[in-house]
């Protein structure tokens, strides 16, 4: 056991989930999408991972697999239980699965789709504690109260339904299910991307809330380069299927070393009219996840791209500290961040 | 707004109600906006606020049992002195509304799969537009229409014109809408969150398109989304929307520079921004009220850190011009109290 793996609470290693396509009458399978190759990267306690890509990438597949909502095709996933030890949880039956999801949960992105509109706020909420066999009676409804009251929403309203509740109200609802089992580590799946700006802002504010006093850790997902930036101690950047950097959130927008990185840091619109950036503008669309360009996967789109991009697959390789780069001339290129830090 | 300017279309206290079972819902309630000949109007709001509906008016398309009132003046060019024409007095089914839907006002909405028909092919559906507006022969329509799809920056337009809309990526399918709005040369085109759909490197490739082609046609744009950051990227002028009402309107330098109305103050703190130091983020308490049956008064009310009772909700505000072409709808703002410097 190294370093890394003795002070994080998840530690994921060469993880891949390969899409078999399959054609014909036979259903033979023809080639794979490979939604997420070969990724690693670990999380702290008390820290939040921001993983950002655009749609496509294998960002929400990362998350499930590691969930093992969806199962990974290879890999392993070493998450620490609550006696303290890391456990694969790729090699665990499902009664040691069912028991170490109540130490993980997740968070959607839509509010309207991810709650059942029959049941009322008290089933939904409580529903994981009657799952794990955690809480019964009146104990179960002062713990689904005292959850509501955490996420800020009033208790009274127990017996109503999703539909009588706002966007950010729902999302709300969807995080205290989260909690219910007081679990340590939770995937948010663009967990505000749903929401309106004044109401994101609330929910952002809240998931920060919760983790300083409930000592969470976040994987947190999400395409908007902003709210990550906000939200995270680390970001790791995917591109068609594979994490291209990695750095602290800070080290990763103030200087990136992935032409990727680059790019998507200036495509972002600034909401500042003098700070009219001269952007670079990427040419054609994301690589298709089926049939990938040889070499790296970002070739076709780099403006840097030289012969060894196209023939050679770059490594991930240490260009600072904790900075890590999937790019052939990472630490060699002069790439611009996303501007000064305080303005 | 300066003389210079010229106006081409006006919006003057502009009504959209929809009358329901349960009473009336205002999704536009009394709004003046202008737009100017060869600029960008942005117009920003959350959801609900009756942005999209709007532009709706404008084209004629609200859907039953929309009511529209008030006044819009298109203005044709090359005829000085003449009063334009009412869009409102129109009948939206009539002959006229159809000539310039599509062909003098035309519209980029925001998912193209669903705005196209999944069942004709993209060139069939640009030479109808074309056919309808610009010329009667076929040949020419679709010489236009490749013309128009390699304008976009569609590789192989020729190929492109015979494939259907679910054969194009997303970013594809967002030009190719614009391919069409742009095809019969609009004075005005109103695209209703044309990126919102997109990713952030293809969203800045059809932000770049519609800049571009904004400065060679000297087409007018308003400009419909939610994103303040794309409104600092596109728009000469801004309007801020809540809840059917216009609370601010002014220059894009002024609108995130000296923002006076609270909810433009407090939407612009509550964006995290890349480049701004993490610190919490300003939100805004509550959620935006439903629009039916409203109290009396300013509606940003009830969420308002400076609202003063008996002030704000006692009578409808006005807009008030505060400087030259800055409007604001606020109390506090009339009299040059509690306004605070927006932190940036």
């Amino acid at each position: 056991m190294n370093a890394v793996q003795e002070e994080s609470i998840l530690d994921v290693q060469s993880i891949k989930k390969y899409f078999p396509i399959k054609k014909g009458f036979l259903q033979k399978t023809i080639g794979y999408v490979k939604a997420v190759d070969d990724v690693k990267f670990h999380i702290r306690p008390g820290e939040t991972f921001g993983l950002v890509g655009e749609s496509g990438c294998g960002k929400t597949t990362l998350g499930r697999c590691i969930l093992r909502a969806i199962e990974p095709s290879s890999g392993s996933v070493l998450f620490r239980d609550r006696q303290g030890n890391l456990r694969d949880v790729l090699k665990m039956d499902t009664k040691d699965l069912r028991a170490i999801r109540r130490d993980m949960q997740l968070i959607f992105q839509d509010p309207y789709s991810s709650l059942n509109p029959r049941m009322t706020v008290l089933s939904i909420i409580a529903e994981p504690l009657v799952c794990h066999g955690l809480l019964s009676g009146d104990q179960l409804k002062d713990r689904v109260k005292e959850l509501m009251e955490l996420v800020g929403l009033n208790s009274r309203h127990l017996e109503r339904y999703p539909h009588a509740f706002s966007g950010g109200q729902r999302q709300r609802i969807g995080i205290a299910r989260a909690l219910a089992t007081e679990p340590k580590f939770i995937v948010c799946d663009e967990a505000v991307s749903a929401l309106d700006v004044s109401v994101q802002a609330q929910i952002i504010n809240l998931l920060q809330d919760l983790q300083e006093r409930l000592d969470l850790s976040y994987l947190f997902i999400s395409h908007d380069l902003g709210v990550i930036q906000h939200i995270s101690n680390r970001v790791g950047v995917m591109y068609v299927g594979q994490m291209v950097e990695t750095a602290s959130s800070k080290d990763l927008f103030a200087s990136p070393k992935h032409p990727y990185t680059e790019a998507l840091l200036s495509a972002k619109p600034i909401p500042d009219p003098r700070r009219k950036s001269n952007r670079i503008i990427l040419s054609g669309d994301v690589a298709n996840p089926a049939n990938p360009p040889t070499g790296c996967y970002f070739h076709p789109r780099c403006p840097y791209a030289a012969d060894v991009c196209r023939k050679d697959a770059p490594v991930m390789k240490q260009v600072g500290d904790g900075h890590y780069a999937a790019c052939h001339f990472a630490g060699e290129l002069k790439l611009r961040g996303a501007g000064s830090l305080s303005c | 707004m300066s003389e210079e300017d010229e106006i081409i279309l006006a919006m003057k206290d502009v009504k959209v109600h929809f009358h329901l079972d349960e009473g009336v819902l205002k999704a536009v309630d009394g709004i003046d906006l202008w737009i100017k000949r060869g600029k960008t109007l942005g117009i920003v709001g959350e959801s609900g606020c009756g942005k999209s509906v709007t532009s709706q008016a404008l084209l004629r398309i609200v859907p039953k049992p929309g009511e529209v009132m008030g006044e819009i003046k298109l203005y044709r060019k090359g005829k000085d002195g003449d009063e334009g024409i009412d869009l409102i007095k129109l009948d939206p089914r009539g002959k006229e509304i159809r000539d310039i839907r599509g062909g003098e006002i035309a519209m980029i909405f925001q998912e193209p799969m669903k705005a196209f028909s999944p069942v004709h092919t993209i060139g069939n559906q640009i030479i109808e537009a074309i056919l309808l507006h610009a010329t009667d022969d076929k040949e020419e329509a679709y010489r236009l229409g490749v013309d128009i799809l390699k304008k976009v920056g569609m590789s192989n337009p020729e190929q492109r014109m015979d494939e259907y809309p679910h054969q194009l990526s997303g970013g594809m399918r967002q030009r190719a809408m614009i391919a069409m709005a742009l095809s019969c040369n609009p004075s005005i085109l109103i695209a209703d969150e044309p990126t919102t759909a997109l990713d952030v490197t293809v969203q800045a490739q059809v932000l770049q398109l519609i800049n571009d082609l904004k400065a060679k046609n000297d087409t007018s744009v308003i400009f419909i989304t939610h994103d303040l950051g794309v409104i600092a990227e596109m728009s000469d002028d801004v309007a801020v929307m809540y809840l059917g009402k216009v609370v601010e309107y002014t220059d894009v330098d002024t609108l995130f520079h000296g923002p006076k109305h609270p909810y433009t103050q407090a939407l612009l703190n509550s964006i995290p921004a890349i480049g701004r130091e993490m610190k919490r983020l300003e939100s805004i308490e509550g959620t935006v009220p439903f629009p039916m049956n409203l109290p009396k008064g300013c509606g940003f009310y009830s969420r308002c850190k400076h609202a003063m009772e008996g002030a704000c909700n006692s009578a409808d505000i006005p807009l008030i011009e505060v400087a030259k072409g800055h409007f604001v709808r606020c109390l506090l703002v009339e009299s040059e109290q509690g306004t605070t410097e927006v932190k940036v």
